[in-house]
């Protein structure tokens, strides 16, 4: 049926006054006159929904509807995977309304989702979000979108949004461009929007190591066994290449065995042409699939040009009486690619990729181990579920994880690049320990919870906020660091809590946003956030006592009702006197992040390649225990004179060689006005461009310790050290600085000849000024620098001393000690 | 005295309500019926109980009874008990809560009555429990037989101390700790470890009759990792 002919057919059912509606648009339709819209509305890929002029939209909305994977939003949405085209104009609009006039609820809004949106002439309002597009394209000319809590939003790179002659005014937020989303923009009217008219947020990188690549010849291994639409009964074991065809049934009582190495296709089948496939596995006896990290098992598409919802599900239903095991598995292409309720399941090691859901369950016991979730529309859905996660990273999907009345274990996650929230909580019994969510358009969300216990997280340059609680009681939230989120570092809204030995600090408008809450906000660093590190529209007083306020006037960064009569006050004093202690929570930087304050290392942390971790002037960092931070990215540290950095070893001894700070391809890092006091090795430097100025050294093992470089060392002062500097195979420049009562100056262990010392002093130093080691053939030039009064004599051990290792070629030498600004102590 | 003056802010700042007051009183109890002291009603004039209160009672009395006068309507109450006397911040393990909160409609003039059980917090707060009812929790570690953990490997069970073709329970592969969790039928079972998938032939020799949950339970696997290097030497300190 061609077009017109399908409008016509349509029109008597879908143009009526008050007609409902159907989930899915199961044809081409048009809408007009008044159309209810009482449930969320897939368009499909592959259909077109169009709208006429003057059609007016009444919207139920809903503050929790559909479940399923295809549906994005919490509330009412139109979820546009197909086209929407919406023909109005501007004396006759269509109009998207709640149906019930005065209903303070909002409905989700258009979500564009892999399809396009054509839009003239329309007024969108009372929507959660007016137009959402996370994939696909968004075209609007002559729209009004008001009244929303977000106009517009742009959700990641594949959004391309086209604005013209439109104006998004009078919603909380106006235009939101997240995660490199762009929009072309003609005569847009931005305004009136109460919070922000726009927000513009680069994509963030979280650099991961790459997940493991397919294990090669899949395609070409045997074909082993076809399966249709059949029952294993009994015990029944899958090697090779098995090809499904059907829906396989493992009745109760009996079990599916999986061997590693086993290839598992699921052909695509779409009987109700929903889009999605509707073949795979139906659980109600045990699945045992237990790859090995060699010998993956693999469940994917048969199709040639896999996509997701190619295929349904690995199903599990009612299976608690022992464990359903998914060890190493690569399951994609699906649907939803783990679904099961009351059952017990591990998953380990495995890969769930490209499916529109990773996980959903419900009413089961739960682990999920060091398991990958990556590109998902949504990684993870549960409720009333009793789950460990632990280990996992949750990658670049659409939604993060969204769960209902848990009893949650999470531990060490990674939640990082997904468009939704990282973590979304509602209702149960939550215990979350170092976890990272960074990158996401909000960190976590926590509401209606009680008794949750936040320790030790990581919540980092998230688009929104990093921590975000509503209508929760009795909260623990110690130990955190919520850095550089791009509005609020926490959110507070009719919570109680104790909020404690936090670092908040460098997020974009508050570090705290509170609009209603009973309990304690002590101990926290809350420093650099961009307008308030505390905001509150409450008229109750908030208890925030002995938190440090990045050294400046509590008054001058807090927002309350000294700033706007009939708000609260919050209660600062007595303030801390200085930046408070606070142990970085987790092993990795995960993004590109600024530390102030004092910073305590207990454990190795590793600044990855592609991350900058910058340390503001005045920095503290101690080691209680010895730790190292391990730089692979780049390092900027960059003191003042009358704000040095300072890294300093304090409490447990430990091993007499570790480092402080190592560097391994960590280049284009510096370190300026910098002291490190008291540790191993202050500084362990392999194949690093690294710029040293004005940095001191002061009774460590050693200073620095190098291999390769290049390495600058200017105006920088080695005191009371074991071995002030030490070359090994070294390219290095090192010049005004000061090598001061040493056991020895200078140390080449091996290969001198591209090292240049000049204009340095040498002082007092115990056993040698320099000294060349047993396998350093090389001369080293060293001239033009101060030895002593003595000269460089017997301060230096080097082939004059012993035949067959290389000189130190130190003429000429400086008569006068070069001035120097550094001195041991200020 | 500064909890009494954060009573009376809290009892000045109340919602409007009929002038003429009424009295709550009542007792609270804990799980063996026993009176509570030293707890606290917390009254809220929505069910919207997750902010401050409206109202606060006295800490109850050594018979677990209170007595508040607030202004009359209706009220959603709770109550709590704390071991170590803070009255803010998030309940510690051993704090009792009264759960859902009780709505009490209270008459200008008169005197109503409610009695609250306070129970420990982990109880209130647990869940349903999600495991299968007559499955039991086997845990422990899988050693080698110099009693390290042993990464790989996987506890298997069968009602037999041999099986043909696979046994019939299986444990998840352990991580570096060794730590292994089972679910097993309640009764008699033989338990034995293995790195290899599908085990080899081998006969269990851990026998258990399993009627309750069992924790650090240690196992010996036998033998090498399959296909496992040998181990690398120690590198230079160089560079």
């Amino acid at each position: 049926m061609g077009f017109p002919g399908l409008l016509l057919a349509l029109l008597a059912l879908l143009a009526l006054p008050g007609a409902a509606l159907a989930r899915v648009l199961a044809e081409d339709a048009l809408w007009q006159g008044t159309v209810e819209l009482p449930e969320d509305l897939l368009v499909p890929a592959g259909r077109t929904l169009t709208i006429a002029a003057g059609t007016q939209v009444l919207v139920e909305p809903a503050d929790s509807t559909r479940i399923d994977p295809e549906y994005l939003a919490h509330g009412t949405e139109i979820a546009v995977r197909g086209r929407l085209r919406i023909l109005g104009t501007a004396d006759q609009p269509v109009r998207f309304l709640l149906a019930s006039a005065g209903d303070r609820e909002r409905w989700a809004g258009l979500v564009v989702d892999g399809g396009s949106l054509e839009a003239a002439g329309a007024v969108i309002r009372d929507a959660e979000a007016g137009v959402q597009v996370q994939a696909g394209s968004a075209s609007l000319a002559g729209v009004v979108v008001e009244a929303c809590r977000y106009g517009v939003v742009g959700l990641g790179p594949r959004a391309e949004l086209t604005l013209s002659h439109s104006a998004i005014r009078d919603n909380d937020y106006g235009l939101l461009l997240l995660a490199g989303a762009q929009a072309r923009e003609e005569e847009l009217t931005l305004a009136g929007n109460r919070r922000r008219d726009r927000l513009f947020r680069p994509a963030v990188p979280v650099p991961v190591e790459p997940p493991a690549p397919q294990p090669a010849g899949l395609a070409e291994r045997p074909l082993a066994r076809v399966y249709g639409d059949e029952a294993l009964v009994g015990e029944t074991l899958w090697q090779g290449r098995i090809l499904v065809q059907g829906t396989v049934r493992v009745p109760a009582d009996s079990r599916l065995v999986i061997l590693p190495g086993t290839l598992v296709e699921v052909a695509r089948r779409d009987t109700n042409g929903d889009g999605y496939g509707e073949n795979g596995l139906s659980i109600q006896g045990l699945l045992v699939a237990k790859g090995t990290p060699h010998a993956p098992i693999v469940f994917r598409s048969a199709e040639p040009h896999r996509q997701q919802g190619d295929w349904d599900a690995i199903n599990i239903l009612g299976s608690d009486q022992g464990d359903n095991l998914v060890e190493f598995c690569r399951i994609e292409d699906a649907f939803r690619g783990l679904h099961f309720h009351f059952s017990t399941v591990t998953v380990r090691g495995s890969r769930l990729a490209n499916c529109l859901r990773g996980m959903q369950f419900q009413e089961s016991l739960v682990t999920v181990r060091d398991s990958l979730f990556l590109g998902n529309t949504s990684a993870l859905q549960a409720r009333d579920s009793e789950v460990l996660l632990a280990g996992n990273h949750f990658l670049d999907n659409g939604q993060g994880v969204n769960v209902f009345r848990l009893g949650l274990t999470a531990a060490g996650n990674l939640f990082a690049g997904n468009l939704g929230d990282g973590l979304r909580i509602r209702e149960g019994v939550s215990r979350l320990f170092g976890n990272t969510l960074a990158g996401n358009r909000s960190g976590l969300v926590m509401a209606d919870a009680r008794y949750a216990v936040l320790q030790g997280n990581l919540l980092a340059a998230n688009h929104e906020a990093g921590l975000t609680l509503r209508s929760c009681d009795h909260l623990e939230v110690s130990g955190n660091a919520m850095l550089g989120n791009g509005l609020a570092g926490i959110n507070l809204a009719d919570v109680r809590a104790e909020i404690r030995g936090n670092l908040v600090t460098d997020n974009g408008e508050r570090g705290l946003a509170i609009q209603s809450f009973a309990g304690r906000i002590s101990g926290n660093n809350l420093a650099a956030n961009g307008l308030y590190a505390i905001g509150i529209e409450a008229s109750s007083d908030i208890d925030a006592t002995g938190n440090w306020w990045g050294g400046l006037d509590p008054a001058t960064v807090i927002y309350d009702g000294a700033d706007e009569a009939g708000l609260g006050r919050v209660l600062v004093e007595p303030p801390a006197p200085a930046a408070l202690p606070f142990t970085w929570p987790v092993a990795r930087v995960p993004c590109d992040s600024t530390w102030r304050g004092a910073v305590r290392l207990e454990q190795r942390v590793t600044v990855p390649a592609g991350v900058t971790l910058t340390l503001a002037a005045g920095t503290t960092v101690t080691y209680p225990r010895p730790a190292t931070l391990a730089v692979h990215g780049l390092l900027a540290a960059r003191g003042g004179p009358a704000a040095r950095i300072r890294f300093q070893a304090g409490g447990e001894a430990g091993p007499d060689d570790w480092d402080m700070l190592y560097f391994e391809h960590g280049n284009g890092s510096v370190l300026s006005e910098v002291d490190f006091v008291a540790g191993s090795w202050a500084i362990h430097s392999h194949l690093t461009d690294l710029a040293v100025t004005g940095c001191r050294f002061l009774d460590n093992r050693g200073g620095i310790r190098f291999h390769g470089g290049p390495l600058a060392v200017r105006g920088s002062l080695f005191a009371g050290n074991g071995i002030g500097l030490r070359a090994f195979r070294g390219l290095a420049s090192v010049e005004g600085s000061a090598f001061v009562a040493n056991e020895i100056g200078v140390f080449v262990r091996e290969k001198g000849k591209r090292l240049a010392l000049h204009d340095n002093n040498f002082l007092d130093n115990r056993r040698y000024a320099f000294r060349m080691g047993d396998f350093a053939e090389d001369d080293v030039a060293a001239g033009h620098n101060y030895w002593g009064a003595a000269g460089p004599g017997a301060s230096i051990f080097d082939g004059a001393s012993e035949p067959g290792i290389g000189r130190v070629l130190y003429e000429p030498v400086r008569l006068e000690p070069v001035a120097m600004t550094l001195a041991r102590t200020p | 005295m500064a909890w009494w003056l954060a009573l009376f802010i809290l009892l000045a700042a109340g919602p409007a309500r009929a002038a003429e007051p009424a009295i709550l009183a009542g007792r609270l109890l804990d799980g063996q019926g026993q009176p509570v002291a030293g707890a606290e009603v917390l009254l809220y004039d929505s069910a919207q109980v997750k902010r401050p209160a409206d109202f606060i009672s006295p800490p109850t009395a050594a018979d677990g009874r209170f007595r508040l006068q607030v202004p009359a309507g209706r009220y959603w109450a709770v109550a709590f008990w704390r071991r170590a006397g803070s009255r803010v911040g998030p309940l510690a393990p051993g704090d009792r809560h009264s759960g859902e909160p009780r709505i009490v409609d209270l008459a200008p003039g008169q005197e109503s009555a409610i009695e609250l059980q306070v129970l420990d917090l982990q109880e209130a707060a647990r869940l349903s429990q999600k495991r299968g009812a007559e499955t039991v929790q086997v845990s422990g570690r899988v050693l080698d037989a110099a009693g390290q953990p042993v990464a790989m490997a996987y506890v298997l069970g069968h009602r037999q101390p041999t099986w043909q073709g696979l046994p019939a329970y299986l444990s998840p592969w352990t991580g570096p700790d060794g730590r292994f969790l089972l679910h097993l039928p309640a009764g008699r079972l033989f338990l034995g470890a293995s790195r290899q998938f599908p085990p080899p032939a081998m006969t269990l020799r851990q026998e258990l009759v399993l009627s309750t949950d069992q924790e650090e339970l240690e196992l010996v696997v036998a033998g090498p990792a399959p296909g496992e290097a040998p181990a690398a030497g120690h590198d230079d300190e160089e560079p």
